[in-house]
Formats: structure tokens, sequence, C-alpha cells
């Protein structure tokens, strides 16, 4: 970090400094840069179209070859094969997978595995970007290199969280973009930028211009990697990712009860929507969201617009109404599903092969060291109910309420302990058994990597405002473990025998406990013990 | 089938304030170039004017040039009396009265009313000195528009290709103009017009003009009429004097880290604590958010604008005895102010 620093800073002469040092400082940053772009520029490619004149760029992001580019590039939702030029000057042919019409992303595969591992960058954070700070953008503008090395422009960051409605039904809208003055043209379009030290922190898709056609006038706009992320697990899977939506539309004005106070208000609304179900009405005042103060209707559409459907939101408003202005209320929900036209497909996915190396790159990042022997997990609910999940070795044990189920020493199955349910058969037991391999919580690091090990992807979410892949185990594929970017668990989905319903476990602390389709709130799980328990625990009950 | 319900209302108009903060959390600024932009985007205001003709655009930017409310932008955009609104970087929308223009240059100065201000304003102070040739220089502005109430401005980054005279043509038809203009190749575009030209060492150099074509190459290009040309105009309308800018040798301002839940409105709300910056001197004496901030040495902090005005008083290295609440419990601490620096 105290490099960056001095680099940046050493970027614009010091005129109070000693010349020496300061030509030295801005020599070695010089150096920098160049090696950044040097580094970087193998990875970033020329995409297009066969039979079609024109085409994009685009920049791959994981060594396996999955590529991240516009959608506009790819062009229609049934576009399958593209290719991709790559500065080695060769011409590859790739499958199209996820689409994101709504905010014009792409993501494909190069289709040579035998070419693994291909040259590649990683995604930047792009919320630490400053006003200022120093970008670079690279790409195939005017398609003028024809052996595909790409083209470098320079410049600063000019704005960030830029709100920029699409031409028309909701698509190609860019909710949370970086406006940049480097210069971008058509060609650009799908390319990365870069920050100083060559991680993508956005994908160049549109331009500001006046007068003269669609060339560059310095005002150009990426899409951020962090709204990137958020679709990522969707896009590598294969599916059309879908948008979360409000349903209603909010401007900022004069507060109706005391003229000199401003908000956002809810100014139309759908009567249908889960919002008006949940109480908004119109004129409403919209105070938070997930927790942040909502100061402008932008901000709004960019909070709202970067989250994909199903994302569990929290938003806080004020009731108003003729005579009065009511106490804030704060409501929690899914966010529904933003309708971006006819041509969308909610059952859009890639193959299973595909879908398993998609899994194998984003488990990558799971830690991998020594698994811990044993551990409990410990589930709190309303009215002081607990639910105990222990491990030890490859025996579990659960206590849920008066109810106590060991796992046999053999494996066999599991043996009532105490309580009244009834004996579970032999396939509810090899169920419940599975709950140990899909609890990422009881298993740590390498433990955690190798049940991971041959799952499929089987798309994206978000899990405690955090975006998340949902990984299936491999078996029959529908237990699934959730997994944070940085290869943390962020929960699992399975079937359970006892309560005989779909669960979900979203998160640690404050966890969302989701029973086919169902909230039950109030739960936490406390981080999970990797102290071994008792081995007495696990001993059969004398009988 | 859906139903959309609409109600339609007038939107927000004169002396309107909003929270200060920008919405979104931000990093420190690290280098230089950076800093200028960040010390300056509050001086740089939005404007609104009335409904535009094909080739007038009603909206560009301006400088804050006094503190009583004196606001410059240029003349060629469509501003018109008791409908032009000047957007703080707060957010706050206010009414606008025009002065007389300066043809000459194209530039007017507007006027906003100082006692309906929450915060005191940031005048940017004009220079004589001509930049060379190569000058690093940031561009402020409102391109396309893209920033709205307290969003922030537009950058963009470039060094001084030129200042001189050359004949000018502007859609097509000549520009008749006869001074010095600054040329440049950072990005200006329209409502970046009337933005300020910075350099990096801080000093206001030039006011952004429209975007003009040479008559002889038809080349675009950036260009800005000089601060040092406008001094004349700013000084007979600014109470026969323009405001100087301390020069930054004189008074280095202080680092707190303290962030106030300054939430706007025609009254300063009291001084409580939104954030303490990791690492700051607020954070050394353990000052948390939602503390409320009652007293600075023997300065009794009633309001986040009175612990603005009392944290001005002191320097760097300084030792500021701060009182602040904290649930129902009183308490003291002594906290010694850094000098602000690139961070």
């Amino acid at each position: 970090m105290l490099t960056a620093t001095l680099l940046l800073a050493a970027f614009v002469p010091q005129v109070d400094g000693d010349p020496e040092a300061d030509l030295a400082a801005v020599l070695r940053a010089e150096r920098e840069r160049t090696q950044a772009m040097a580094r970087v520029e193998p990875a970033v490619c020329s995409v297009m179209l066969r039979g079609s004149p024109g085409g994009g760029s685009g920049v791959i992001f994981d060594p396996l070859g999955f590529v991240l580019t516009n959608f506009h590039v790819v062009g229609k939702p049934q576009v399958t094969e593209m290719l991709v030029g790559l500065p080695d000057g060769e011409l590859y042919e790739a499958t199209v997978l996820g689409i994101d019409p709504g905010s014009d992303l792409a993501v494909l595969l190069l289709n040579d595995a035998s070419k693994r591992p291909w040259p590649f960058a990683t995604l930047g954070d792009s919320d630490a970007l400053l006003v200022g700070e120093t970008v670079f953008a690279m790409g195939n503008p005017f398609l003028l290199a024809t052996d595909f090395t790409p083209t470098v422009t320079w410049g600063i960051v000019s704005g960030t969280h830029r709100y920029q409605p699409g031409p028309g039904n909701r698509a190609l809208v860019y909710p949370d973009c970086i406006q940049v003055d480097s210069p971008v043209n058509p060609g650009n379009s799908g390319g990365p930028l870069f920050n100083n030290r060559g991680e993508i922190v956005g994908i160049n898709g549109r331009i500001s211009v006046r007068d003269r056609g669609r060339v560059n006038t310095g005002v150009g706009f990426a899409i951020a990697s962090n709204q990137i992320r958020n679709f990522l697990g969707d896009l590598m899977a294969g599916r059309h990712a879908e948008h979360g939506t409000l349903d209603l539309n909010a401007w900022f004005m004069r507060a109706p009860h005391d003229r000199s106070r401003t908000g956002v208000f809810v100014q139309a609304l759908f009567e249908d929507s889960k919002v008006a179900d949940y109480g908004l009405a119109l004129g409403d005042e919209i105070t938070h969201f997930n927790g942040i103060p909502v100061r402008s209707a932008n901000q709004l559409a960019t909070l709202v617009g970067v989250l994909p459907t199903g994302a569990w939101v929290s938003l806080t408003y004020r009731p108003i109404d003729d005579e009065k202005v009511g106490e804030p209320h704060t409501i929690e929900f899914t966010l529904p599903t933003l309708d971006t036209g006819s041509s969308r497909d909610p059952d859009r996915l890639a193959d299973e092969a595909t879908r398993e190396t998609a899994a194998q790159a984003l488990i990558r990042t799971v830690p991998a060291t020594a698994a811990a022997e044993g551990a409990t997990v410990v589930l709190s609910g309303p009215k002081d109910r607990t639910v105990t999940l222990r491990r030890l070795g490859e025996r579990l044990r659960i206590d849920d309420g008066d109810v106590s189920l060991v796992r046999t020493a053999d494996g066999s199955g599991f043996k009532l302990e105490s309580g009244n349910v009834a004996e579970l058969s032999p396939e509810e037991a090899a169920k419940l058994d599975r709950v140990l391999r899909t609890n990422p919580w009881l298993r740590r690091d390498q433990g955690l990597r190798t049940i991971l090990e041959g799952g499929i992807l089987h798309g994206g979410t978000m899990v405690q405002g955090r975006a998340a892949y949902r990984i299936g185990l491999p078996g029959d594929g529908k237990r699934e473990v959730f997994l944070f970017e940085d290869g943390t668990p962020a929960g699992c989905q399975y079937r359970d025998p006892v309560r005989k319903g779909l669960v979900q476990l979203r998160g640690l602390g404050q966890t969302r406990i989701v029973i086919d389709g169902e909230l039950f709130s109030g739960w936490s799980i406390a981080p999970p013990d990797y102290d071994a328990p008792a081995a007495a625990l696990f001993e059969r009950p004398s009988q | 089938m859906r139903h959309a319900i609409l109600v339609s209302t007038v939107l927000a108009s004169s002396a309107l304030a909003q929270g200060d903060a920008y919405a979104f959390e931000e990093r420190e600024p690290q280098t230089l170039l950076e800093r200028v932009i960040d010390q300056n985007l509050r001086s740089v205001v939005k404007i609104h004017g009335a409904s535009g003709l094909s080739t007038i655009d009603p909206y560009a930017a301006g400088v804050v040039v006094s503190d009583q409310g004196h606001i410059l932008t240029l003349d060629l955009i469509m501003v018109q009396r008791d409908k032009t609104k000047v957007v703080l970087a707060d957010g706050s929308v206010h009414n606008a009265t025009l002065l007389p223009p300066e043809p000459k240059l194209g530039a007017r100065l507007l006027k906003i009313d100082p006692d309906l201000l929450d915060q005191p304003l940031q005048p940017l102070a004009i220079t004589k000195e001509i930049p060379r040739n190569g000058t690093f220089v940031v561009s402020i502005g409102n391109c396309f528009r893209l920033a709205e109430y307290s969003e922030k401005l537009s950058a963009t980054f470039g060094v001084v290709t030129a200042t001189t005279r050359t004949s000018l043509r502007y859609m097509l038809r000549d520009v008749d103009y006869d001074g010095d203009l600054i040329l440049t190749d950072a990005p200006n575009n329209p409502g970046h017009f009337g933005g300020a030209l910075i350099t990096l060492d801080g000093k206001w150099i030039g006011l952004n003009t429209r975007i003009v074509e040479s008559s002889e190459t038809n080349t675009q290009i950036s260009a800005a009429i000089p601060t040092r040309d406008l001094e004349a105009y700013l000084a007979r309308w600014i109470d026969g004097k323009v405001v100087a800018k301390p020069d930054a040798t004189e008074t280095k301002p202080v680092y707190h880290g303290i962030e106030l839940f300054d939430s706007g409105g025609r009254r300063s709300p009291p001084a409580y604590v939104e954030r303490v910056k990791r690492g700051s001197p607020a954070a050394a004496i353990k000052l948390r958010p939602d503390d409320l901030i009652v007293r600075l040495d023997r300065y009794a902090i009633r309001s986040c604008l009175e612990f603005r005005n009392a944290m001005a008083k002191f320097r760097p290295g300084q030792k500021v005895e701060v009182t602040f609440k904290r649930g129902t419990n009183v308490r003291k601490a002594t906290m010694t102010l850094e000098e602000e620096k690139p961070r």
C-alpha cells in the first residue's frame, strides 16, 4: 500500500522537491506503469462474431479461459459462438456462457482446453477508485490491430458511481459506472479498464458524444468491477443474469410537510408490487436502503441497479399521508425481477462440463490449509431454541431441542439418543449424513476444498450484501455450498430429512434460514468452534 | 396486468438545502492530482438555466468567486432572470440573480443569497500567471450534466497546449473574441463550460469556455479564458475588491478525522459524530460515531457550523480539549491536531 501511495504521489512533478529525486520518482512510476501494462496485455482480447464486420474487446479474467465482454459485442441472446483474437496473433473459438443484457455484460469461455493456463488479469476493487486516480483502458478501437495487439489509452477517473439509463426498455443500463477521460472509442467496447496496479476495475462500454458522431470526447463509461462481481456466478454458469427492482420511481424533492427539507419520495408505484404489499405507498419518503442513507434518486437507482434478483434487501421509509409524517419503518424482502423485455430466458444454463470448469475456477480461492479434526456449530433461534451440529472426524451429532441424533461410529446410520421422533429410515439417515458434508462451517479449509472438488457451478447469489457463488456438490448436485469470492463459506442449501424441507442457511451471525422459501427469522449462527468435541459425545447410547 | 399510479409534483426550487455529504463512501485522496480535485470540487457549482434553444445549452458550471455568493460563469448559456438556479456541492439549490455580463469575454456573474447558506462558500482566487505550455491542468465542470444535486462534478486532466489568440468558430459561425485563450487537451464538453481550469499547485488559471473550432484547421479544442483577464470585471462587482485566497503557506488546514452527521437544512444540526477516520487524531482519543461534541477548548459547540468555525481557529500541532456526550455521560479528552496532508 505504501509503495502504491508513493507511486501515485510521484505521478505528478513536485514543484518544490529535490529535482533529482523527483525525476527518479517519475521514472519509477513510469516503469511501474509500463510493467503493469506489459503484464496484463496478453489477457486483453479482440472479440468478434463470425461473418460480422464489427467487433469489440474483452479480457481474460481466469487462467481457465473465462472472458468478460459487453453484451452488445455479442449482440443477441441467441449467439453461442464468438471468435477471440489474442495478442499472440492467433484467433480462438469461444462459447458464449452467461449474458446480462440488463447492464451490458457477457462471459465467454475459450474452447481450447490444451491452451490452459491462459494469460489473465484479476478483478480489482472499483469502490476504491477516487476522482483523479489514473487509470488505463485497453482494447481494439476501430479494430486497428489486425494482429490483435491492444491499444492502450490513459487518463483519470472523472467521476464515480454515475447512473446512466439505457437506450430503452431497461436494457443496457449502466447503474454504477466509472466515468473516465482516457480515450474510449468504438471497438473498445467490452475491453478492460485497469487501475495502476493492472487490476480490472471496469469494463468499458459506452461514451457520451455530441456533434461529431460516435468518437471519443473524453467522456467514457466503464461498468464497475464490484457490480460485475454480483453477477459473475450467474454469468459463469451460463445464465441469463437478471436484475432486481423495487418496482417504483422515486424523486428527490421537497418534503410535503416541511418545505425546508428535501428527500427522496415515492412518485410512482406498481399496485401489485412487493413493496406495496409490504406497506409502502405513494408519497412515502425512502430514507435508507440496506442501511445506507438515501440522499438522491440516482443514488437509490445505483444501489438497486447493481443487485441481482432475489437479493435480500432492507428498505427504511417514513409513511407520509395528507395529514402527517409517520414513524420510520424498515421492511426486509428479496428483490423481485426486473423485466428487461421479451428475450428473457430464466432457464438458460451452460452444459455440466462447462459449469464444472467454472466451479474449479471459483473454488481456487478456498484456502488450502489443514482441516480441523472436529467442529461445533451452534444455531440459536427465537425462544432460546438452539440446534447444535458437531463433527468429530467423519462422525456427526445433531442436537435439536430434545432430539439428539448421533451417527454411529461405523458410519452405517444415525441412532436416536434422546427425544421421541420415529426411527429414521436408512434413506433418511443417509440424507442427514449429507448435512455433514454440506455444511461448510463444519469443514475448515482443506476439508471444504475436498468436498467441493468435482462440484458444478449453479449460479450466483447475494449473502449478507456480498456476492457469493452457489456450487452444487458431487452426487445429486442438489446440495449446494455458497462461497464468497475469497473462498470463505457463505452458507449452504440441503434437503432436511427431519424437517422434510429445502433448507438454506445464509451467512454467519444474523443468519437467514429459509425453509421451502419461507424465512425463519431471529436465527443466528455463531462462528464455528474448531476445537475437537469430546469423543464421549459421539459414543453410542447404552441400551 | 400491472397498474401504474402516478402523481405529479413540482420540482424543488429556491434555496433548498440537502445533506452535505456525498452519497457514497470514499477513500482519502492520496496523490497531488486527487487532492487538487478534492480541494476544489466544492468551489465549482452546477448551474441550470431556462430551457435551452437548440444551439444554447440550458446548463453549465460556475466558479464561486466570493464568500458573498458571487458565482462566475459563461454568459453563453441560457441564463434567464428568475429562472437560473445554482446547485452547490452539498446539493442545495439556490435562486440566482444576474449581474451585468462582461460582453467582451462572454462571462457573467450570478449572485446567490449568502444568508441562506448552511456552510461558508469556498471561493477561488484569480491568478495573474499564465501557465507555461506543458503545465499539467485539471478541468472541473459538469459535462453532459452527469452530476445532479450532491453528486460530484466531473474532472478531466491534460496539459496546457498553448496560450494564444486564434480565429475561432462555434457551430459554423465565427466567434468574435480577441483575448488570449488557454488551450488544453483536458476534455471539455457541454456542461463543463463555466467550470474551473486549475494547475496542480492549486492555482485557478482559467474559466472553461465553449469548445471551439479553429476556422483554419477545423480541429476542436478545449479552451479557457485566463482568470487574469477577468480581474477587472470581478473587481467592479464584488464589493470593490476580489477576494484573495490565503496563501497556502500562511494557514495550514488542520486534520482531525471527525466527520459529523450534518443533515443540512436551514439550521445547522447538533454536532453528532458520524464517522471517525482510522488512524486520525480523533481515533487516538477513541471518539466514536454518535458521540455529541459539545465543546472544543473554550468554544461551546451547538451545531456542525460552530464546530467548523471553532476548528478553523486551531493550527496543526495544537492540543484541543474535546468535550463530548456519549449516552448520558459527558467525557473529556485531549486531541493533538495534525496537518492536513496527502493520505
